[in-house]
């Protein structure tokens, strides 16, 4: 009767067998919440390059606008007195705050967010007649205005 | 029996496969209507040809206002022109959300300068690649705002190679106009008295001859006409003629109007420049 109870193993086999499903099943779902989360992340980080991207172009844009209305009035013998157009950027990206810069040592609009790489999109941007303010500016405010400065003739944006 | 009870895995297995199946799927669709959604937020203005397009047609719009009001002596018909313009521009760019304004300076008598104010260019290119000039003429010289021998005025004819080929000078001598015509080496003509209209290619000073010798100098060349220290002389002036092209040129300046024109769209965009507007016909 004991050498019959000592040789049964049927309960080993299902503790052991428990335990065993039991490390599988956890440890594939840490496997795939992390991939999941990793997943995500990069979804997001792609997104909020894809959305610098369009205003990095439309600033661009208006950016080279502007140094156009300034070459057409001066070659027609006049002056600016005032030109500026609101930039309609959104105060969060991708549900993140961000930073722009415009720089003029390599004639680009950098944006970033929380100073990851992954986020880091540079736009350049061409002027022939003015030049453009280095400048670091950060979402959140209600607004961005891109202006020219007829006194420094400089194309600046706060 | 016990096959029937092992059948039961397949369900749960196919049951985890649609889970993940769906998950994949809705984060999926999440990205595609979130990137959908955030392309849609940018808006491009595209303001520069419209500023560009103002420009032009108030321009043209000056050209025809001081040509109906018979060269600006009648000034009710160059206002009243004017005028009308602005309310139909006013009006024409309001289907676009721009709103168009028009602020008409006083007729004013030009400088020589680029631009025709005493603030503009001083040294510029009146015409380039010439091939003839038929007429070339300078008139209402005012000796008060006219440069001393340091800062005189003068026309250079400059041949492809930038050689001055004939030029002539004039600068305020006491009270008189003291102008002087050279050739690339030497002075061809000088004349020191009070004058004001002067008649280059028909070789005329207030109707009396006076040689500039100025088709002889040119004849051969193709040459640019440009104007140097244009800010110390006051007057007006008509040139034509062809081009190397065999275009024909013609450029008639009597009276300079400084126009303020503005665009605003929604408060997000404006646009405000002030241009000189030379009359009758400041560009080819």
């Amino acid at each position: 009767m004991i050498r019959q109870f000592k040789d049964d193993e049927r309960a080993v086999s299902i503790t052991v067998g428990f335990i065993l499903t039991m490390a599988i099943t956890v440890i594939t779902m840490m496997v795939v919440i992390s991939s999941f989360y990793s997943m995500m992340d990069r979804a997001e980080q792609t997104i909020m390059r894809d959305e610098f991207e369009i205003h990095g172009n439309d600033m661009a844009l208006q950016i080279s606008n502007i140094d156009t209305a300034v070459q057409i009035t001066r070659s027609a013998g006049g002056e600016v007195g005032s030109f500026f157009f609101q930039l309609p950027l959104p105060d969060e990206i991708a549900g993140q705050q961000y930073s722009m810069e415009l720089s003029n040592q390599t004639d680009e609009i950098i944006f970033e967010s929380h100073g990851k790489d992954a986020t880091r999109l540079k736009v350049p941007y061409k002027v022939h007649e003015t030049e453009v303010a280095s400048v670091k500016l950060f979402s959140g405010s209600d607004e961005f205005i891109l202006y020219y400065n007829p006194a420094s003739n400089m194309i600046e944006i706060y | 029996m016990k096959r029937l009870n092992e059948s039961g895995q397949m369900i749960l297995i196919a049951s985890f496969i649609i889970g993940i199946g769906i998950v994949v799927l809705t984060v999926m669709l999440n990205n595609i209507v979130y990137a959908s959604n955030t392309a849609s937020e940018s808006s491009i203005e595209t303001n520069v040809f419209d500023f560009s397009n103002v420009v032009q047609t108030t321009t043209e719009a000056y050209e025809k206002a001081y040509a109906d009001s018979n060269n600006g002596y009648d000034n009710a018909t160059f206002d009243a022109y004017m005028a009308n313009y602005s309310e139909k521009m006013t009006e024409s760019y309001s289907l676009s959300g721009f709103m168009f304004s028009l602020d008409s300076g006083a007729l004013q008598d030009t400088y020589l300068s680029q631009n025709g104010l005493g603030n503009g260019n001083n040294d510029w290119a009146v015409i380039e690649r010439v091939n003839y000039t038929d007429a070339f003429l300078l008139g209402r010289l005012n000796v008060s705002t006219l440069g001393n021998e340091s800062n005189k005025f003068v026309i250079e004819a400059n041949n492809q190679s930038g050689t001055t080929i004939w030029s002539a000078s004039f600068f305020n001598s006491s009270g008189n106009i003291n102008l002087n015509v050279c050739n690339s080496s030497s002075i061809l003509n000088s004349k020191n008295d009070s004058f004001s209209e002067i008649n280059i290619t028909y070789n005329e000073i207030d109707g009396g001859f006076f040689d500039f010798d100025f088709s002889n100098q040119v004849a051969g060349e193709t040459y640019s006409i440009k104007f140097i220290n244009g800010s110390q002389a006051m007057g007006t002036f008509l040139m034509s003629g062809d081009l190397v092209n065999r275009d024909p040129f013609y450029i008639e300046r009597v009276e300079v109007v400084n126009s303020t024109m503005k665009l605003n769209k929604n408060g997000h965009l404006e646009i405000n420049v002030t241009i000189p507007i030379t009359l009758p016909k400041g560009q080819i």
